[in-house]
């Protein structure tokens, strides 16, 4: 679950997360990298296929994420990116919806910020099995923030959502581990056969 | 070799996306539905994922066009639930059935006031038939007795076909996903063609 739909939040949230999400776009947009967009387009197409993945956990349903390989890859352009995947998702399989498209960008954004700010930098300096773990790391960090950004809107918006926070952080258990060996995984291929892409994902 | 590693790093990777997006042209979504119809007194719906792995557990709740809360269910194993509608429903008034699988997924279905008509109807005619034998114009009666029971029939047997339309409708499909894709490629091709007309420009 990681689209909140329409009809959940309450409108402060809803308004918290599209400014937020609005300042995020609007100094990646200024900081945009040109030569970055071509990437960027891919792994926006990667994360919108990737939600039709899913896998039944517990009486919820899971997906990859991609949002911590976004990060390491993007840096600041995985803001635009994760928005308009989002918007997509919302536009042709009915995910999550047009009124909390900011608060769920943001939920999905700002690890995938963190782990252009934080780990990107560690990745850049790593061979062979070190680019694995970082990597992994990087996915492990995507999905946990997520979940908890999640379970803070559901919070915030109503206390009565604490049941479905606590579903959440457990179906997101099995996400985490999954999620971190693809992005150790994807970022050990990269680093061994096109590792100029990792050098410029800091941000 | 820089140049080649790159171009076969994106050749491997546009191959892995459109067999992720054909194998998945079928798969499951990750959006909770509800459906529900009136059949006579009695209300049956289903709660499902798209794609069709049914909402176990799911809580129904079932409130009026005021929304004031009626009765609350659960879903069964097969994401079904069925309840009479007789002590629950006001003329006049819509119905709406929400579904909430408890981690924050939700799903509404609307059932408007002329759907549920036949519902009243059906009691009232009972409540006519009993007039009606007692005054003795029993033709009028088993008419409309009649025609309840058809509209009852009707509603059965249509009632599992309209489920199934909307399983279907709901239901991502090959010309979603590509079309998605095109667009997020789409989009980045007229950034670039508009930040490249920038440039050149003397």
């Amino acid at each position: 679950m990681a689209h909140i739909p329409d009809g959940v939040l309450s409108a402060p949230v809803l308004v918290g997360g599209a400014l937020a999400t609005a300042l995020a776009v609007g100094y990646a947009t200024r900081k945009l990298d040109y030569e970055r967009l071509p990437q960027a387009a891919v792994l926006a197409a990667a994360f919108f296929v990737a939600s039709l993945v899913t896998v039944p956990v517990g009486p919820s349903s899971v997906h990859l994420l991609l949002n911590g390989l976004m990060g390491v890859l993007l840096g600041w352009a995985a803001v635009p990116a994760v928005l308009v995947a989002l918007l997509m998702q919302a536009v042709f399989f009915g995910y999550g919806g047009l009124l909390v498209l900011g608060v769920n960008a943001f939920n999905i954004a700002l690890p995938a910020l963190l782990c252009g700010l934080l780990i990107a930098p560690r990745l850049n300096r790593t061979q062979g099995r070190n680019t694995f773990i970082w990597g992994a790391i990087a996915g492990a960090a995507g999905v946990a923030v997520t979940g908890l950004l999640l379970c803070l809107s559901l919070l915030l918006s109503s206390p009565d959502y604490l049941p479905a926070g606590q579903v959440i952080l457990f179906t997101y258990l099995p996400l985490l581990l999954v999620e971190a060996f693809v992005t150790g995984a994807t970022l050990q291929f990269i680093q061994r056969v096109a590792p100029e892409l990792l050098n410029r994902g800091h941000l | 070799m820089n140049r080649i590693a790159h171009r076969r790093w994106r050749q491997r990777l546009t191959t892995a996306l459109l067999g992720l997006a054909l194998i998945t042209a079928n798969a499951q979504a990750h959006l909770l539905k509800v459906f529900a119809y009136a059949e006579g007194q009695q209300l049956h719906g289903n709660a499902y994922f798209t794609g069709g792995d049914p909402a176990i557990g799911a809580t129904i709740e079932i409130r009026s066009g005021d929304d004031r809360l009626l009765t609350s269910l659960s879903a069964d194993t097969q994401g079904e639930f069925s309840v009479s509608l007789v002590s629950l429903v006001d003329p006049d008034s819509d119905l709406t059935v929400i579904a909430d699988s408890g981690d924050g997924h939700r799903a509404e279905w609307l059932i408007g006031a002329s759907e549920l008509g036949s519902v009243l109807d059906a009691e009232s005619v009972e409540r006519s038939a009993t007039y009606a034998s007692a005054s003795a114009t029993a033709s009028t009666a088993t008419d409309i007795e009649l025609l309840a029971l058809v509209e009852r029939a009707v509603a059965r047997q249509v009632g599992p076909l309209r489920r199934e339309l909307q399983a279907s409708q709901q239901r991502a499909r090959l010309g979603d996903i590509l079309g998605g894709i095109g667009l997020i490629f789409g989009l980045t091709g007229t950034l670039l063609w508009w930040r490249s007309r920038r440039t050149t420009r003397p």
